[in-house]
């Protein structure tokens, strides 16, 4: 009995230490766990903060982190998680190009083990991402509308300048804004143009609006990139006494515009906090956690001037 | 001899379990978290919750008297409330009786029974998500576009214009008794005073006395 209970004694050990040696060894030299974060386009100054949140974010957790630059290309987006996929990241922090055509990156990622968790923008799908951080934009829209009423009265020629039609941003925050000003037909929706979310483009669209609609109220745009643009071209047309402008994202030059009685109303969005949160989640799943809210909607606030003193760029002050 | 091995191999399994707590050899992965069902049809889905779902869960909604006793002594309370997503605002679904004493086009204020106190039902133009959220029926989760999710609240602003504050408007007069269930949305303190609940059932219990 003895020599039975020393034998398999000696055999179960040799195992485990086997299986351990093998386990150490596959795990390869000690290295910190990495991150990537994806992002549409660093062109933009909001992305360039979401962008660095989550980077500082993701060190302060303990990860080394890769920014990479999609330049609001879904072929160069899609190339990059290529490199993701075979570059052994532990999460992908992701601020898509496109809502339709970013879901088979992310189903490539989820099928080789790595997670994505996306940040202010979202994809077409409740079964591939682990979650998805995105500001409630509807809501803040309707309550920017609501104040839009409170300030301009009841009726009058209003232009809408969108944002990119494959963002759903853009439809979220038009949605939202039209849920309240479609209910007072005495407003007019007398021009309704892209800007694509980019300055030089929405002052282009708003010259060209300007030259054939003479009665126009204010007018609202899908960001404060835009809205910076259209400010400019209402400026350089002389009108900027009778055109309001209102804009989404709670931009440093659009904040100190609104200081200065240039623009009326902005919607502040919270990069940190959803690419914080994102880091966060990424760290809670390196960590073993599973169960995520697929979709989480991030409250926004609406920033004019008699509250603007609360705010600061791209967030509330502390 | 024999007790001393049984130490020295208890140490080493005990080694072992720690090494391998740090070096799993495998995870326990749930296969799939039950997917929340996704929504085929939107038209479908607001008929299903309009018709059936809220009605269905009227029965659940807080006592006015309570829910405003519970905001007096904290306007910040968790208490009855919910929230969507990562935000401050709270939604409140709640029951109960008043005497109008106030009416206009937008609203209609009530005196509510068994507490000294005021909420307005808001009867104008409906904006904001308050019936889609305070019932806790809408879930984020299910929609693969949140563009979907908005909707919702448009949809049933319309439904509540349509079918419970329009059939009874011409009825409403300062003095009148009503019975509502309501839902509200209270982003911060200006929205307590008073807590307006958008009605999504409104009835008269007595007409006012002319």
């Amino acid at each position: 009995m003895n020599l039975l209970t020393h034998s398999l004694t000696r055999r179960i050990f040799i195992c485990s230490a086997t299986l351990l040696v093998i386990a150490g060894c596959s795990r390869g030299p000690t290295e910190k766990p990495k991150f990537a974060i994806v992002i549409s386009t660093l062109n933009n100054p909001w992305f360039v903060v979401l962008s660095e949140a989550a980077l500082t974010r993701s060190n302060e957790l303990g990860y080394d982190a890769t920014v990479f630059d999609s330049q609001n290309d879904p072929a160069k987006e899609a190339l990059f998680f290529d490199t993701i996929i075979n570059g052994g990241y532990a999460a992908i922090l992701f601020n898509p190009t496109d809502a339709d055509g970013s879901v088979a990156n992310v189903r490539r990622a989820k099928e080789a083990g790595v997670p994505v968790f996306c940040m202010d923008r979202e994809i077409n799908s409740t079964e591939d991402a682990v979650s998805q951080l995105v500001s409630d934009s509807f809501s803040g829209c309707a309550a920017l509308g609501e104040y839009f009423i409170e300030v301009m009265g009841e009726e009058g020629n209003w232009v809408e300048i969108l944002g990119q039609a494959g963002d759903n941003n853009t439809w979220n925050r038009s949605g939202g804004f039209h849920s309240v000003i479609d209910r007072y037909p005495g407003w007019k929706m007398v021009a309704q143009q892209s800007g694509e979310f980019d300055t030089n483009t929405a002052m282009e669209v708003m010259d060209s609006i300007l030259q054939s609609q003479p009665e126009i109220d204010a007018v609202f745009c899908c960001n404060d990139a835009m809205a910076s643009g259209v400010y400019q071209a209402i400026l350089s047309s002389g009108r900027d006494k009778e055109i309001k402008v209102f804009g989404f994202d709670g931009a440093a030059d659009v904040m100190q515009k609104i200081g200065e009685g240039k623009v009326v109303a902005t919607v502040m969005q919270y990069p940190k906090v959803m690419a914080r949160t994102a880091a966060e989640y990424a760290d809670q799943w390196v960590k073993g956690k599973r169960n995520f809210e697929k979709k989480i909607p991030v409250a926004v606030d609406v920033v004019k001037e008699d509250n603007l003193e609360e705010f600061t760029a791209y967030g509330k002050k502390e | 001899m024999g007790s001393r091995r049984l130490v020295r191999w208890g140490l080493i399994a005990a080694a072992l379990a720690v090494l391998c707590y740090f070096f799993p050899l495998f995870h326990i992965v749930r296969v799939g978290d039950a997917a929340a069902e996704k929504i085929d049809s939107a038209a479908d889905y607001l008929e299903q919750l309009w018709a059936k779902d809220l009605p269905a869960s009227h029965g659940r909604a807080i006592d006015v008297v309570e829910l405003v006793t519970a905001l007096a002594a904290d306007p910040q309370t968790a208490t009855f409330g919910r929230k969507v997503g990562l935000s401050d605002t709270r939604f409140y679904f709640a029951r109960g009786t008043g005497q109008i004493t106030e009416l206009s086009g937008a609203k209609a204020m009530l005196r509510i029974e068994g507490i000294d106190a005021s909420v307005c039902l808001k009867l104008g133009i409906l904006t904001g998500s308050a019936v889609r959220d305070a019932p806790g029926l809408v879930d984020v989760n299910r929609f693969a576009r949140l563009q979907d999710f908005n909707a919702l609240s448009g949809q049933l602003n319309e439904k509540v214009e349509a079918e419970v504050i329009g059939p009874i408007r011409e009825q409403l007069a300062e003095g009148a008794r009503v019975a509502f269930v309501g839902c509200a949305q209270v982003k911060g303190p200006r929205d307590l005073s008073p807590l307006c609940l958008t009605p999504v059932s409104l009835k008269i219990v007595d007409e006012a006395t002319p």
